[in-house]
């Protein structure tokens, strides 16, 4: 190799990096600005959300976050199922079916993100009957948890839930 | 290594090997969380210390453009490398502490993907930097983009306000003051605290290889880097 070959091959490797120094700018530039202008894709909806826009998500992967109802969690270890509902802590729920085993924290009261696809809008059986919660084929639970730490012992109990619930339905006038 | 850079490596070295001892062995652990809350100890220090990284970067951006100095393109390039190291150390003690907590290890939600752009943007700075000769252009180019760069960062910390996020909100810095029990808060600021003057400190270290290097490629004429 003589000196012009190398000369030329040391400037193509140079106009090279420029190159890709300028798309991961620019592919760096277009995520901020689509990320700023992304208030209106949510990374998930609330059960009231998911259940007025039920017919337009069903079959698409969502994510929907929301409080894990009290009394509703149904864990079958040896068959890893686990069904529990998910509510706005508003009337709106949604009947969460998961395979595998969940999140150490996860746990009745606890906030949770839920992916995965909605399954169908269920009809009241008869009229007058309660509508049945919106069902939901969960491929990844994920607990949410509040920004409270606090000693063992410290007995603050409401504070955690309330800023959880502050923090998921934070646009939506508060817990109720 | 000159007497003054050593020294002060000695004393931050110091602070942090206490803060560290402290969090493992003196602060309780979390009600909620257990012994796993820990990594906090780690995870909000390398986060802050990569703010604080991108803000210093932004003001050697200022600073060279007015002077046309080079020695703070030098400091940018520095405080460009610790600053993905403290992104790179952010995401991943944030991916470790996640998947015990949340029970994944990512997930694309406002703050964690602001966070992975200021890993992009200090990686595209740095390639940026080493990609142009040495001159007027690269120094008013690169200048810039640590200017520009900076303005991920108040995006990141309102990320968990802004939008709804898996990652919760701020703990510290929030309306009603902290909801962190005090004996664990002091630890975390004194962290906090530590790990940023670490930062600083290995940017000054680098500054001092750069112009080795620098030196070393005149004499020589060849490109070490």
């Amino acid at each position: 190799m003589n000196h012009e070959d190398r000369n030329r091959n040391g400037k193509r490797k140079k106009s090279l990096k420029w190159w890709l120094g300028g798309a991961v700018i620019g592919a760096a530039i277009v995520a901020l600005v689509s990320v700023q202008l992304g208030n209106n894709a949510v990374y998930f909806y609330t059960p009231d959300e998911a259940v007025a826009k039920a017919a337009d998500l069903m079959g698409k992967t969502v994510r929907v976050g929301g409080m894990v109802t009290p009394g509703s969690v149904v864990w079958k270890a040896s068959e890893l199922e686990l069904k529990f509902n998910m509510s706005d802590l508003k009337g709106h729920d949604i009947s969460v079916q998961h395979r595998g085993a969940p999140p150490d924290m996860f746990k009745e009261g606890q906030g949770v993100v839920v992916e995965g696809t909605i399954l169908g809008v269920s009809q009241p059986v008869a009229a007058g009957m309660p509508a049945l919660p919106l069902q939901m084929n969960s491929r990844k639970l994920m607990v949410k948890h509040s920004e409270e730490y606090k000693k063992p012992g410290d007995h603050n109990q409401g504070v955690d839930k309330a800023l959880l619930e502050k923090s998921i339905f934070k646009d939506q006038g508060g817990a109720p | 290594m000159p007497r003054k850079l050593m020294l002060t490596g000695i004393a931050v070295w110091t602070c942090l090997l206490a803060v560290w001892a402290a969090a493992l062995a003196v602060v309780p652990p979390d009600q909620n969380q257990g012994e796993v809350y820990r990594i906090i100890y780690l995870h909000v220090p390398s986060a802050i210390s990569a703010f604080a990284a991108s803000l210093f970067l932004a003001l050697a951006g200022a600073a060279a453009l007015w002077t046309r100095n080079e020695k703070f393109l030098t400091w940018q390039r520095a405080l460009a490398e610790t600053g993905l190291l403290m992104t790179g150390l952010a995401l991943l003690t944030g991916s470790i502490w996640g998947k015990p907590t949340w029970g994944t290890w990512w997930t694309w939600d406002a703050r964690l993907t602001t966070t992975f752009l200021l890993a992009i943007l200090l990686a595209g700075y740095l390639m940026l930097h080493s990609a142009l000769p040495a001159g007027r252009q690269r120094l008013a180019v690169c200048s810039g983009l640590a200017i520009f760069i900076f303005a991920d960062v108040p995006i990141i910390y309102k990320s968990v306000t802004w939008w709804r996020t898996l990652h919760q909100p701020p703990t510290i810095i929030r309306s009603g003051g902290s909801t962190m029990a005090p004996e664990m808060l002091t630890v975390l600021i004194a962290g906090i605290v530590a790990m940023v003057l670490m930062t600083l400190w290995l940017a000054w270290l680098r500054t001092g290889s750069i112009e080795l290097n620098r030196e070393l490629e005149s004499q020589t004429g060849a490109a070490l880097t």
